[in-house]
C-alpha cells in the first residue's frame, strides 16, 4: 500500500504536494486503474498517495468563449454519459465512455485517468485525438499545453514531469457539418479492455469531406492516426465503394501487432471491420439513440449540498456506515472493503477478484454504486457508506432480497451481495427497468453458478412494498 | 414497427418540436383509417398521412397552434359532404388526436453569482435543462455545483449562437452589473423565449431600460423583461430570492 494518504482540498495544494514530494507519490482520482495495481502489489514502495477525488474545482465540464469544451481532471465516464453538452457536440465521446467497464466502475474511473494511464487500449483515447484535445498540465511553476498526440512518448509514458498533474482536457466541439464515430471491440459487452477501437470523424462541404480524422487503438504502442485513410477520404463523397476502400486502408495503415487478446491477423480483419461500420455510422441518421439519454449510471447522489471536507489528519478516518458514525485509527492503508470486513466486521461485501471485475464487493459510497476493492480506506472520511448489512428497514429485508429468494437466483450466494447491491440501486434510479436497462445495470457483475436468468427475472419481479 | 415512431425519436433527439397525430377513430368511408399518425413539424412539414386533402390540412393548422399552445387536442371531423362544416366527401367522420412534444424546459441563468447558483442548485431538484451562463470563464472556480449544470462561458450576447432559445426557455437575468444586461439583452430580446425576467432594484432597471431604448431597443420588446423578477414573498438571502424566481417561472409555466 502506501505510507501517506492526502486527502487533497484544492488545486493549489496539489501543486504544492507535488514540488515538495520525497518517495514514489501517486495521485488517485477515481482508482479504478492504480488501486488494481496496489492491490497487485506492483507499488511496493509507494510513499504518498494524493487523493484528488474531492477537489471541486477539478470537477467540471464547461464551454469557453472559443466553444472548447473543458472536462476537469476528476469528471467521471458517468459524468460524461450525462452531459447535455457533450451529448450535442462530442457524440463520439459519449459512446467511447459507454463502452467502457461497468456502470459501477463508471462512476468512479475518470476521463483524465484514462490518458493518464496511457494503455493504447483506452477507450477514450482515439476520439480524444481525432478531436484534436489539448491537455492543461499545471505545477507550482506554472500551466502549459499539450496536444494529446504529443502527450505520449512510448508505451504507458507520457510527457508528465514529476511534479505535473494533468489540470483537464478541452477541445472545440463538433459543429453542424461534422459528424463522428466510435466503435470498439472487445471479449464482451461490458467489462472488456478493447482488442482494438477506432473513432472516425468527418467534416463536410455539402456532402464531399473536407476534413477526415481516423485514430485507432490497440494496435501499437500508442494511439495512432491511419494517415492514408485520412488522405484517401478527404474530397470524396462517403458512399459504399469509399467506406469499403477507407477502411481497407486504415486496415493497412495499422500495422496491429500480436498479444495476449488478438493476434496481428486477427487484428487486421478487425479494424477493417470495426473503421467500415464507423463510417456506416456516420451516414444513419438514428445514431443518437444508439445510446440512452439517460444511460444506467447507478448513480442517485443528490450532489448540490457540496462536498464535505477538513479534518484529515492524515490517519483518522470519520465515516458513517449504514447510517452509524464511526471514528476508525489504523485503517487508512487498505482498502474500502477491507476497511468494512477486517475492521468492522461487515463481512457481507466479498473479495471476489479485487480488481474491479466481478461486483461482489459492491457498496454505496455518498448514493453511487461503486466497488469497494478499489477505493481507499481514507475516500471513506467524511463520506455516507451502505453496504448490504444496511439494507431494508426495521430488520425486514428489502424487497430485492425477497425476490431472490423467491426466484431461487440464488447457489453458492458469494456474488449475490453484489447483485442485491446493483438491483437496489437500479431500482432507486429506475423503478420500472426494461430488461434492457437491468441487463446494463448488472454488467459490473458476475455469477459462476446461478447463471443471469433467474437474477434478471427476481429483479423483474421485485414487489415494492 | 411504426417508422413514424423511430422518426419521432429522432425528432425529439435532435430537439425538433414536431406534433404527432394520430386517427383515433373513425367510422364510414374516410380515407385512411383509425391508427393513422402524421407528423408535424413547427415550419408545417409533416411526414406520414391522417389522409390528404381537406382533412390534413386542417389537421396540420391545428397541430401548429397545439405546438404554440403545448396543449393536446381531441379534433372530431365529418367527411359528409352534408355537414356544414365538412372536411372532405367521403361519407363518414374521423377523431383525431393531436399530441405536440414538448421539450423539456430550459432555465437560461444569466450570471453565476450567489443568486444564480442558488437558481442552480434549487431547480436542479425539478425537470429542468440548467444551462449557467457568465462572462468570466473562471466563475465557478473552488464552488460545488450540480452535474446536471451546463455552465457556458460568453458574453451575454453571444448566447443566442450557443444555445437553441424556444418558447421553452425560460430566461433569468440575475447578472452582477447593470451594463452587462445593457449590452446582452438586446440579443436576447430578438429571441422567442418564454419568460425573461431581471433581477434589480427599481432604479437598476429604470437605468437598464432606458439604455436600451437609446441603443435602439423598441419599447414593447424591452418591456417584455419582467422586472423586479420573482414574486414578492419578501426575499432577502439569495436561496429565498432563487425561490421566489422559480416560484415565477412555475407560475408562468402553468399559467397557459
Ligand atoms: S470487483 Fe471488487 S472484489 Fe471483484
Ligand atoms: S451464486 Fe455462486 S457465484 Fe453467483
Amino acid at each position: 500500500m502506501w505510507k501517506h494518504y492526502h486527502i487533497v482540498e484544492t488545486s493549489e495544494q496539489l501543486a504544492e504536494l507535488l514540488a515538495t514530494q520525497e518517495g514514489p507519490t501517486k495521485i488517485i482520482a477515481g482508482g479504478t486503474d492504480l488501486m488494481v495495481e496496489i492491490n497487485n502489489e506492483k507499488w511496493q514502495n509507494l510513499d504518498t498517495v494524493l487523493d484528488i477525488s474531492r477537489v471541486v474545482a477539478l470537477d467540471k465540464i464547461w464551454q469557453d468563449k472559443e466553444n472548447n469544451l473543458h472536462i476537469g481532471a476528476i469528471v467521471t465516464h458517468n459524468d460524461v454519459l450525462h452531459s447535455r453538452l457533450l451529448r450535442d457536440a462530442a457524440f463520439p465521446l459519449v459512446q467511447a465512455c459507454y463502452t467502457v467497464a461497468s456502470p459501477a466502475l463508471r462512476n468512479r474511473a475518470t476521463v483524465v485517468g484514462n490518458l493518464v494511464t496511457a494503455s493504447p487500449a483506452n477507450d477514450t483515447i482515439p476520439t480524444l485525438m481525432a478531436l484534436d484535445a489539448k491537455l492543461v498540465l499545471a505545477s507550482v511553476r506554472g500551466e502549459r499545453i499539450v496536444p494529446l498526440s504529443e502527450f505520449y512518448k512510448g508505451y504507458r509514458q507520457t510527457a508528465l514531469e514529476k511534479d505535473e498533474y494533468v489540470k483537464e482536457v478541452f477541445f472545440k466541439g463538433l459543429t453542424a457539418n461534422q459528424r463522428g464515430s466510435f466503435r470498439k471491440q472487445g471479449l464482451r459487452k461490458a467489462q472488456a479492455i478493447s482488442i482494438l477501437n477506432c473513432c472516425v470523424l468527418l467534416s463536410f462541404e455539402e456532402d464531399v469531406i473536407s476534413d477526415a480524422k481516423v485514430t485507432m487503438g490497440s494496435v501499437g504502442p500508442v494511439v495512432m492516426h491511419a494517415p492514408s485513410a485520412e488522405a484517401f477520404l478527404i474530397g470524396k463523397v462517403l458512399d459504399d465503394t469509399v467506406i469499403d476502400e477507407a477502411s481497407r486502408i486504415a486496415a493497412s495503415d495499422a500495422k496491429a501487432i500480436s498479444d495476449i487478446r488478438g493476434s496481428k491477423e486477427f487484428r487486421d480483419y478487425m479494424m477493417k471491420e470495426l473503421v467500415f461500420e464507423a463510417l456506416h455510422d456516420i451516414t444513419r441518421d438514428d445514431l443518437r439513440q444508439s445510446i440512452p439519454r439517460k444511460p444506467i449510471s447507478l448513480n442517485t447522489k443528490d450532489d448540490w449540498s457540496g462536498v464535505k471536507q477538513g479534518e484529515w489528519d492524515g490517519d483518522t478516518i470519520r465515516t458513517t456506515v449504514n447510517g452509524e458514525e464511526y471514528i476508525l485509527t489504523g485503517a487508512s492503508k487498505m482498502s474500502l472493503l477491507h476497511l468494512l470486513r477486517d475492521k468492522l466486521g461487515l463481512t457481507g461485501s466479498k473479495p471476489g477478484c479485487e480488481e474491479g471485475e466481478c461486483g461482489a464487493c459492491m457498496v454505496f459510497l455518498d448514493g453511487r454504486a461503486v466497488v469497494s476493492c478499489l477505493i481507499p480506506a481514507a475516500r471513506a472520511h467524511q463520506a455516507n457508506i451502505t453496504t448490504i448489512e444496511g439494507l431494508g428497514e426495521n430488520g425486514q429485508l428489502d424487497p430485492v432480497q425477497i425476490s431472490f429468494i423467491e426466484h431461487a437466483a440464488v447457489q453458492c450466494g458469494y456474488c449475490t451481495p453484489g447483485f442485491v447491491m446493483a438491483a437496489v440501486k437500479l431500482l432507486q434510479e429506475d423503478p420500472n427497468p426494461t430488461r434492457e436497462q437491468i441487463m446494463a445495470g448488472l454488467s459490473g457483475n458476475l455469477c459462476r453458478c446461478t447463471g443471469y436468468t433467474k437474477i434478471i427475472e427476481a429483479i423483474e419481479d421485485v414487489k415494492h412494498p | 414497427m411504426d417508422t413514424i415512431y423511430l422518426e419521432l425519436a429522432q425528432a425529439l433527439e435532435a430537439r425538433k418540436p414536431v406534433c404527432l397525430c394520430v386517427v383515433a377513430d373513425s367510422s364510414g368511408s374516410v380515407p385512411r383509417p383509425a391508427g393513422s399518425k402524421m407528423l408535424v413539424y413547427a415550419d408545417g412539414l409533416t411526414s406520414g398521412s391522417v389522409g390528404g386533402g381537406g382533412l390534413e390540412s386542417e389537421v396540420i393548422n391545428q397541430a401548429l397552434e397545439a405546438m404554440r399552445l403545448g396543449k393536446t387536442k381531441l379534433l372530431e371531423y365529418s367527411m359528409n359532404p352534408n355537414d356544414e362544416n365538412a372536411v372532405g366527401v367521403c361519407g363518414g367522420w374521423v377523431i383525431v388526436y393531436i399530441e405536440p412534444q414538448l421539450e423539456q424546459p430550459t432555465l437560461l441563468i444569466l450570471g453565476a453569482g450567489h443568486v444564480g447558483l442558488a437558481v442552480a442548485k434549487i431547480a436542479s431538484l425539478m425537470d429542468f435543462r440548467i444551462i449557467l451562463n457568465d462572462d468570466r470563464e473562471d466563475a465557478l472556480e473552488n464552488l460545488s455545483v450540480p452535474d446536471k449544470v451546463e455552465f457556458i462561458a460568453c458574453d451575454m450576447a453571444d448566447l443566442p449562437n450557443k444555445v437553441k432559445i424556444t418558447p421553452q426557455t425560460f430566461i433569468i437575468g440575475v447578472s452582477r452589473d447593470a451594463q452587462l444586461d445593457i449590452d446582452g439583452f438586446p440579443a436576447l430580446l430578438e429571441t422567442d423565449f418564454a419568460y425573461f425576467g431581471a433581477i434589480g432594484s427599481r432604479n437598476r432597471w429604470i437605468h437598464t431600460k432606458d439604455a436600451m431604448l437609446e441603443a435602439g431597443v423598441l419599447p414593447e420588446k424591452a418591456d417584455q423583461i419582467k422586472s423586479p423578477i420573482g414574486l414578492r414573498i419578501h426575499a432577502i438571502t439569495p436561496d429565498e430570492i432563487a425561490i421566489s424566481i422559480l416560484a415565477e417561472v412555475i407560475q408562468h409555466m402553468h399559467k397557459k
